[in-house]
């Protein structure tokens, strides 16, 4: 049977630390914020509602769904798809192939193509004809003579970012060029050599549980028969894989 | 027939490959033979192909084109002659100043362009075609010609009404020759094993070989040959449904359409005028318009316009 790799995060478990944001940040080079885009694979929908003292605070990691029945795949307008299906069920991004025309960002329902505060995105776009990162090309220091220049910092470490993570993927760059989208590809560097992908790795909790959902003895299947679990925008059709799992609302 | 000049394909640039809802067929209707194949990939079946290199001709973006044949050689050897002709070099013993691939890869751009970068009339030594299995570019030729209303080259059919006189070579020259055919050669040689440069990817920008000769011609001609070239460049308008999603800007295989500062631009001289932003728009507000005047035209977008086009 043909592997279908999904997250199932435990929302009682998840204290909202940040660290896998922190980690996917680092493990997959990603931009600050810029240019209306969050460049955060591994992010947060925080809810606040209702009215003082009647109310309620959410926070839940979100990170692409790797849907099974992906908008942007069918969006994606170049042969090869430059956004397509794996085999095993990641929403995979091609960088060579990719031209930005941004059809992919437009057609997927988490997704916004100008990220206001407090919003999130899961695909974002590396604006064309300007350099990725541009912090650590800016020479100008942040506090005259008193701080290092973000240009200084990538001089000093040999590399842009200083942080990054070097690894070779056939579809995906571990640094993105301009004028091309980027997004959550679970790890897929990682999975392939017998890894986790690096928030599942970096959650101190253990909220976060990769695995293929297709094969019954996995954590993750188990999860999914023990627990009810739901999706972002389930009436959106998109058959997501990322499941949460035990949220405050829901009696278990 | 040994034939050293392959086709070299790139679905990057390939307008079907570039967006899939593409109707553009220039190169499956101007074969054939039927060899071209993009279903899956761009590819050319090697044993039907005849080696006419109409279907390089014809594609805008230069997805297909000529492996192992340099241009600028050929324009350099035309223009050392007097009476420059160029021939294949398909048939052995053909009179020519310079011999390339099968003369059909010269498209409109090539035809108007080379007389006017020599500054000479080019003939076409075409006294072997009727025995070619490629004899069909005659026509094809013969209809650019004719359609352009191209002065600058002469399509010679016999070879006594070709005008062809050898170029003298010195002493000198002939040493000069010994010195830089080699490293030719060897320039040619090392970057046929490279592939010609690395592949493309799909974002990015390139203008095909042909139009940078239409612009170099353009430049360089007088002001009745710029009329002639004019006919080759195309210019763009905005419907007022344009949102400003600049979408068409990545779809752009060459970069004529460019949002450098939050405002769309349009550059005629990178313009090919493939239409793929016109098919492809989202919003289906861009369409191609005949030149009116020459120049690179900052288009601002019009969003709620009561005109139906802005130029500015």
């Amino acid at each position: 049977m043909k592997k279908q790799y999904a997250m199932v995060i435990d929302l009682q478990k998840c204290v909202g630390c940040g660290a896998c944001a922190i980690a996917c940040k680092s493990e997959n080079n990603t931009q600050m914020r810029q240019d209306g885009q969050s460049f955060n694979w591994a992010d947060f929908q925080h809810e606040v509602k209702g009215k003082f003292p009647d109310m309620t605070h959410t926070s839940r990691p979100v990170l692409c769904n790797h849907c099974s029945n992906a908008p942007c795949v069918e969006a994606c307008p170049v042969t090869p798809k430059a956004m397509f299906k794996t085999d095993d069920g990641i929403t995979m991004h091609n960088d060579e192939r990719c031209i930005g025309c941004r059809q992919c960002q437009k057609a997927c329902p988490y997704s916004q193509e100008t990220v206001e505060i407090g919003q999130w995105s899961v695909i974002s776009f590396n604006k064309a004809a300007k350099d990725t990162h541009a912090f650590y090309r800016d020479p100008s220091e942040l506090i005259m003579a008193g701080t290092a220049s973000g240009a200084e910092m990538a001089r000093r470490t040999h590399s842009i970012p200083p942080y990054r993570t070097k690894y070779s993927h056939p579809e995906f760059e571990d640094v993105r060029r301009s004028g091309i989208v980027e997004k959550c590809i679970f790890c897929d560097h990682r999975v392939k050599k017998g890894e986790l992908p690096f928030c599942v790795e970096a959650c101190p909790s253990g909220a976060r549980v990769f695995g293929d959902t297709q094969d019954s003895s996995s954590e993750a299947a188990k999860l999914l028969k023990k627990h009810k679990a739901e999706v972002l925008k389930a009436k959106a059709g998109t058959n997501p894989n990322v499941y949460y799992i035990r949220s405050f609302k829901v009696k278990t | 027939m040994f034939n050293p000049y392959s086709i070299k394909t790139d679905p990057s640039r390939c307008l079907r490959h570039r967006y899939n809802k593409s109707t553009c067929s220039r190169c499956l209707n101007a074969c054939d033979q039927s060899a071209i194949k993009i279903d899956h990939g761009l590819s050319v079946d090697e044993r039907s192909c005849t080696g006419c290199m109409l279907c390089a001709a014809v594609c805008p973006t230069e997805a297909i084109t000529v492996e192992r044949y340099n241009l600028n050689r050929t324009l350099g050897e035309l223009l050392i002659a007097d009476k420059p002709v160029l021939a294949c070099s398909l048939k052995d013993g053909l009179m020519a100043h310079s011999s390339g691939p099968c003369l059909g890869f010269l498209s409109p751009e090539h035809l108007v362009s080379i007389p006017v970068l020599i500054d000479k009339t080019l003939q076409l030594n075409l006294s072997e075609c009727s025995d070619c299995e490629n004899t069909h570019i005659s026509e094809f030729l013969k209809e650019s010609i004719a359609e352009m209303e191209i002065e600058g080259v002469v399509l010679v059919d016999s070879v006594n009404e070709l005008d062809y006189h050898d170029i003298q070579t010195g002493r000198r020259d002939f040493f000069r020759m010994l010195r830089r055919e080699p490293f030719q050669a060897a320039h040619e040689f090392t970057s046929s094993l490279t592939g010609g440069g690395t592949r493309k990817s799909y974002s990015e920008k390139s203008l095909p070989m042909k139009r940078r000769l239409l612009n170099a011609a353009y430049r360089a001609g007088s002001v009745t040959s710029k009329k002639k070239l004019q006919k080759l460049y195309s210019h763009i308008a905005f419907h007022k449904d344009c949102n400003g999603c600049s979408a068409c800007t990545a779809m752009c295989p060459t970069g004529a359409l460019s949002k450098p500062n939050g405002k769309l631009y349009f550059n005629t001289f990178s313009c090919v005028g493939c239409e793929l932003c016109e098919e492809f728009c989202p919003k289906q507000s861009i369409y191609i318009i005949p030149i009116k005047e020459h120049q690179t035209h900052a288009l601002e977008v019009c969003v709620g316009d009561k005109n139906d086009q802005c130029e500015r």
